[in-house]
């Protein structure tokens, strides 16, 4: 049986929110904003756009406030997942109106260690998933970091890197067979 | 791994050009394991926004998402009935008074008791029941503090915003039972998020009525056994 004490207090504000209870909004807000407006300004480059998918993200979580499931990862790794699936559309749709996506290149990668700080908040610090990372050769790792912290697509990655298409897909594909070979140990 | 787990990794990090998403896409229409697999990928590697550090939103994004709600349907909206029932309570219960909540935000400065929300809808388990306290110290622009109280753990989630720092003065964070001294939670760094564990004592009696003191103290907060500086502002929990 789940209590409440089995839960994060993100779960049980995205249960509360999704049974109806329209304050736990606010809480949800609380606890997650500053972390999906990292992954939007990352994704993104420009602080009113990122806040702008930040403001677009927690409409769609008020419109699919029941999507999220107990037990496939955690409440905040789906709130990240919906915020960055909402900073790429824009920043997609932003290429496409012909404006100029900040990309920056060898900087795309995320400061290598954490601030004890943001550490400390890690409700979900995952070592799992970063010791199966290490676990990768170099290039397929910071290819899959790159992907996942730009949102940039195959085609861009290897433009970026100076590499043939062929060459940032094969990195990024043996990477992942190799990550989840280790993350199913 | 597959090629569709393969397919599914690259659907979950967006690897894919306009065309071929568009592939997957119908692919996805047709096949639910698909979307399963998507969705384990996604959350395999969410955890990955953990190495970056934590920005704090500008206050205004709140208020924008709190209007956006409190208004009718808007043209891009094709949510389902469920969020028409959010937004009905939404605009029956807090927000619909924006104007309202926001001048008692401006109002709130020096002093005066802030922001007391009023009670949250009613909450089965007592133990699962989360406080607030904002403590806005200059207006709609100007420095605010979010605390949020989190019973499982204890921890009180401490934001602050805007604090401008002169140089000479720290803000300091206290918590007031009352009838009692006010115990230290530490000084205030602008633009960052700390959880606090609070002690036992304290956890037990914060719903009721702990109050919440802002003060401008010396660099490195108030002198011990010293008394404390002047207020800058003051508010009270009240349960969400």
């Amino acid at each position: 049986m789940i209590t409440a004490d089995s839960l994060d207090p993100l779960e049980l504000a995205l249960d509360r929110l999704a049974q109806g209870d329209a304050a736990a909004l606010e809480l949800v807000y609380r606890l997650s904003a500053s972390r999906l407006l990292a992954v939007c300004l990352r994704i993104l480059g420009d602080r009113g756009d990122a806040e702008d998918a930040l403001h677009d993200t927690y409409l769609r979580l008020v419109a699919k406030a029941n999507g999220y499931r107990h037990g496939r990862g955690s409440a905040m790794g789906w709130l990240v997942t919906m915020a960055r699936n909402i900073a790429i559309d824009r920043l997609r749709s932003r290429a496409s109106v012909g404006l100029a996506a900040p990309v920056d290149t060898a900087e795309a990668l995320p400061d290598p260690e954490p601030t004890a700080e943001t550490r400390l908040l890690t409700a979900e610090s995952d070592t799992r998933l970063d010791g199966c990372l290490s676990t990768l050769e170099d290039v397929q790792q910071i290819a899959i970091r790159s992907a996942f912290f730009t949102g940039l697509s195959y085609a861009q990655l290897a433009q970026q890197r100076g590499v043939p298409l062929g060459t940032m897909k094969s990195w990024v594909r043996r990477g992942l067979a190799k990550l989840k070979v280790c993350l199913e140990k | 791994m597959t090629e569709r787990e393969i397919l599914a990794a690259e659907l979950a990090l967006r690897l894919l050009s306009n065309e071929e998403q568009d592939q997957a896409r119908a692919e996805l229409a047709r096949d639910p394991e698909l979307i399963e697999l998507v969705a384990e990928w996604e959350a395999l590697l969410a955890p990955l926004a953990n190495e970056l550090d934590a920005v704090l939103p500008d206050p205004k994004t709140w208020q924008r998402i709190t209007e956006s709600l409190a208004r009718p349907r808007a043209e891009n909206d094709n949510d389902r009935e469920a969020a028409d029932q959010l937004r009905v309570q939404l605009r029956r219960s807090r927000w619909g008074g924006a104007a309202a909540a926001a001048a008692a935000l401006v109002l709130g400065y020096l002093g005066a008791p802030l922001l007391q929300r009023g009670t949250g809808p009613a909450i089965d388990n007592p133990a699962a029941q989360m406080l607030m306290a904002s403590l806005p110290v200059g207006g709609d622009q100007g420095p605010r503090l979010a605390l949020t109280y989190l019973p499982q753990s204890r921890d009180l989630v401490v934001e602050a915003s805007n604090v401008p720092g002169d140089g000479v003065h720290d803000h300091e964070l206290w918590l007031v039972v009352p009838d009692g001294s006010p115990v230290s939670m530490g000084v205030i760094t602008s633009g960052t998020q700390r959880r606090v564990a609070l002690p036992a004592e304290l956890a037990q009696r914060i719903d009721t009525g702990l109050g919440v003191v802002l003060t401008r103290e010396p660099l490195g907060g108030a002198p011990k056994g010293g008394t404390a500086g002047p207020v800058v502002a003051s508010g009270k929990f009240s349960t969400i």
